[in-house]
């Protein structure tokens, strides 16, 4: 396969999982923000700014919750319509889409199909809809469905050649990141939080596992019992858990194994290898030191280096 | 519904006296019988079905509409079978013909010792490339895909109006417009034995692996400018369609006068190139130095044999303005026959009794430059002034070979659903013709359609537009 088309594959996957992350993340945020709005705003404010963190959209203009009217428009315009905001909804669909135009010969019409709509379909909103909090939410929810259903048709319809890979190792390098970022992010938070307000703090240990779209599988594990330690087991080791950093790092194990013989990937192996190895194995000792955060915070500069192997092996042959 | 009216040029639907001809006359009812909130609701579904299907083309420097959809206009152009025969056996001709010209040119050079064709009208063209004298490309084929541009004269004769030998393009279009106008329209077709088209890439697969070095076991790739071209929706189509990979430039490379593409294993032989690219643009160490499109040493590896490039480089010349005069007689001279389809009469200043002619009619005639493309240097004698003619006769005066004239030609018309009426607009007709182990005319082509009234120009880039164009099977005359 051409390198230029692996390396679009590779970025389709990457942009569609970022795409559909920060709709999700920002839907459920919302959610939460709202709940604790007039109990705490100093939270409530505080939600939104980990949040920003956690898709890599703190750069930006600053941006207030909006008490007035009782919903974060300013932030759903911002991360899901914005152009000038790298990380917008609408700007890795645009990427995707764009990528997918370049290497349309390697896609099938299906996929093709839904992501030049829902990248249309993005395009077309304008800030009257977003100036309306229900038509805004709304909006939000119907991309996030419009995002699953051009995942669906990759599921369905692309033959799992090495295309298909290129793609779904994308998709773990950013999925993987994603979950050590937003946990790097809300884990101080929530820590700090500590039993001050239970109700609360068992809200946001809630709205953390669904914004990783984790609640139903964690409660099918623990139970309806919320233990944070449990819970940030999850998140890091549970090898079932599609969202997990060590289903994550395995899964771009998996991939790696899968590239041609001939591929140049032994650095990005070695790393992840290692990272896969440590995750299996080092779980007590990882949580014994009590920081989670750091781990975190390093873990996702080892993959980076891992995604720069991937790049200088096989994309700039 | 009403259907309107041209007074000049042929009518493609209705006969003199105002009924329908007999090839449109179930096509006229079929559309009668679907009410005007249905015709719209339809191109509304088929203007959506394009954009969602990014069937589009870019046009350059607009940056709120880079991408734009090529209107498409629902009523079919329906050619008989009797009709398709002649237009067919013409394309064959002058195809074989090209080729032969081609081959010729660039190693005996016989049309020019035989006087065919004048020694220095040749060697001034810009597209002889003389760099590739003596090179024959595989199986002696110079252009594999041709676009010949017909029009239909006012008695209804089709006439050439120019060949276009180096990428000719409008092909994925003519194969989208089918699919489109089928899945709107389908109670059409039901009365018609409409020849399919869809055949087309794997024929052109054909041809490439005909032609290719290691035909037994090649594997062609397309070349392509890259996605802001504005063919680039069918360097993608035609891809995808043949499952060959599309590479723009830099994914090539050349090492020691062959070919390879950087692919995730490493680099991998390419020995057949379908290009898209002009010859100008092929290859910075030969042609022109500025050019980044292209692959380093290229045609290095095409003259080693190494490599079959289609349409072959130096084959733009065939199609040029002033040699398109004399290919009738260069028919007769490689062929021993008379051409079968006719062309638009065109004199050459190079050939004194012309030049006195053209100083005469210079108020009814279109004169070309034959070095300019693009409609510079161009007079319309028509619509041009006294003091226009007078000085542009000056600069005709200095340098008589530079200029090619015709007479203004009137185009076809065809009923087409604009603002809710069937109005008349002016057409032309691009069939597409490949040689490879012999001379294929694909049966339909790409009819395109002058949208604004009373326009002579069916060009995508200024207001054209395109119709599904039907060749009717063998019992449909």
């Amino acid at each position: 396969m051409l390198s230029r088309v692996a390396e679009s594959l590779y970025w389709i996957g990457r942009y569609l999982e970022r795409a559909e992350n920060v709709t999700r993340l920002l839907m459920v945020t919302t959610e939460v923000a709202v709940e604790i709005e007039g109990l705490d705003d100093a939270l409530a404010q505080s939600q939104w700014d980990e949040l920003l963190a956690a898709v890599g959209a703190d750069g930006g203009p600053p941006l207030r919750f909006s008490q007035e009217t009782g919903l974060a428009l300013p932030y759903v315009r911002w991360l899901l319509l914005d152009e000038s905001n790298p990380v917008s909804v609408r700007r890795s669909l645009a990427q995707a889409r764009e990528n997918g135009r370049t290497v349309r010969e390697a896609l099938t019409l299906e996929v093709f199909l839904d992501l030049n709509e829902s990248h249309r379909e993005l395009d077309g909103l304008n800030d009257e809809v977003l100036g309306d909090p229900v038509r805004a939410l709304d909006e939000v929810g119907r991309t996030h469905r419009a995002i699953r259903t051009i995942l669906g048709a990759i599921e369905q319809t692309l033959s799992r050649d090495e295309g298909w890979n290129f793609m779904k190792l994308g998709e773990a390098f950013e999925r993987t990141q994603r979950t050590l970022w937003v946990l790097g992010t809300r884990l101080p938070g929530l820590e700090s939080l500590g039993a001050r307000d239970l109700p609360l703090f068992y809200g946001l240990w809630r709205a953390l596992l669904r914004s990783m779209a984790s609640l139903e599988n964690y409660r099918a594990l623990h139970g309806a019992h919320l233990d944070p330690d449990s819970v940030l087991r999850f998140l890091l080791f549970e090898p079932t858990a599609p969202r997990s950093v060590r289903c994550g790092i395995s899964r771009i194990g998996q991939y790696l194994q899968r590239l041609p013989s001939g591929a140049d990937s032994e650095d990005a192996r070695r790393i992840v290898g290692r990272l896969d190895a440590s995750l299996r194995y080092d779980a007590d000792e990882i949580l014994a030191n009590g920081n989670a955060v750091s781990f975190c915070t390093d873990t996702s500069q080892t993959i980076a280096k891992a995604h720069d192997a991937v790049a200088r092996g096989l994309f700039r042959v | 519904m009403e259907w309107l009216r041209e007074e000049k040029g042929y009518d493609e639907i209705h006969a003199a006296g105002g009924e329908p001809r007999e090839h449109y006359t179930r096509l006229l009812e079929l559309l009668g019988e679907i009410d005007e909130a249905d015709l719209n609701r339809r191109e509304r579904l088929q203007q959506l079905s394009l954009l969602n299907q990014g069937i589009t083309f870019s046009v350059y420097g607009d940056r709120e509409g880079t991408e734009r959809v090529f209107p498409f206009d629902f009523v079919p152009r329906v050619i008989p079978a009797h009709e398709w025969r002649r237009i067919e056996s013409g394309l064959v001709q002058r195809v074989t013909a090209l080729n032969l010209f081609l081959k010729d040119i660039y190693t005996e050079r016989a049309c020019l010792k035989e006087g065919i064709l004048p020694w220095d009208l040749l060697l001034s063209r810009k597209e002889y490339k003389r760099e590739l004298l003596g090179i024959l490309p595989p199986r002696d084929v110079f252009t594999h895909i041709v676009g010949t541009d017909l029009i239909r004269d006012e008695s209804g004769e089709y006439r050439v109006l120019e060949d276009n030998c180096r990428c000719p393009s409008g092909v994925s279009y003519m194969i989208e417009n089918r699919n489109l106008l089928q899945r709107s329209f389908p109670e059409l077709f039901s009365a018609y034995p409409v020849q399919p088209v869809e055949n087309y890439p794997s024929e052109l697969l054909d041809v490439l692996r005909f032609v290719a070095r290691r035909s037994d076991a090649s594997h062609p790739v397309l070349l392509t400018p890259g996605v802001y071209n504005s063919a680039y929706f069918e360097h993608s189509f035609l891809a995808r369609e043949m499952g060959i990979p599309l590479v723009e430039g830099s994914d090539l490379v050349v090492d020691g006068s062959h070919v390879f593409m950087r692919t995730t294993s490493g680099l991998q032989r390419v020995d057949c190139i379908y290009r898209r690219i002009d010859d100008d643009f092929l290859d910075p160490l030969v042609f022109n130095r500025e050019s980044t499109l292209g692959v380093p040493g290229l045609i290095n590896a095409y003259r080693a044999g190494n490599v079959s490039l289609c349409n072959a480089p130096g084959a733009g010349v065939a199609d040029d303005k002033a040699i398109y005069a004399y290919f009738p007689d260069l028919i007769r001279f490689y062929l021993g026959e008379d051409p079968l389809l006719a062309q638009v009469p065109t004199y050459v200043g190079a050939r004194p009794d012309d030049f006195a002619y053209m100083l005469e009619h210079l108020d009814s005639l279109v004169v070309k430059t034959t070095g300019d493309a693009g409609g510079y240097g161009m007079l319309m004698g028509p619509f041009s002034t006294r003091e226009e003619i007078s000085e542009y006769r000056e600069g005709m005066q200095r340098n008589p070979g530079g200029f090619v004239a015709q007479s203004l030609v009137e185009l076809s018309f065809h009923g087409t659903w604009i603002d809710r009426k069937f109005a008349p607009r002016r057409i032309d007709l691009r069939p597409f013709a490949l040689c490879g182990d012999g001379v294929e005319v694909l049966p339909g082509g790409l009819t395109r359609v002058a949208l604004k009234e009373g326009s002579y120009v069916v060009n995508s880039s200024q207001g054209g537009g395109s119709k599904d164009t039907w060749v009717l099977a063998g019992g449909g005359d």
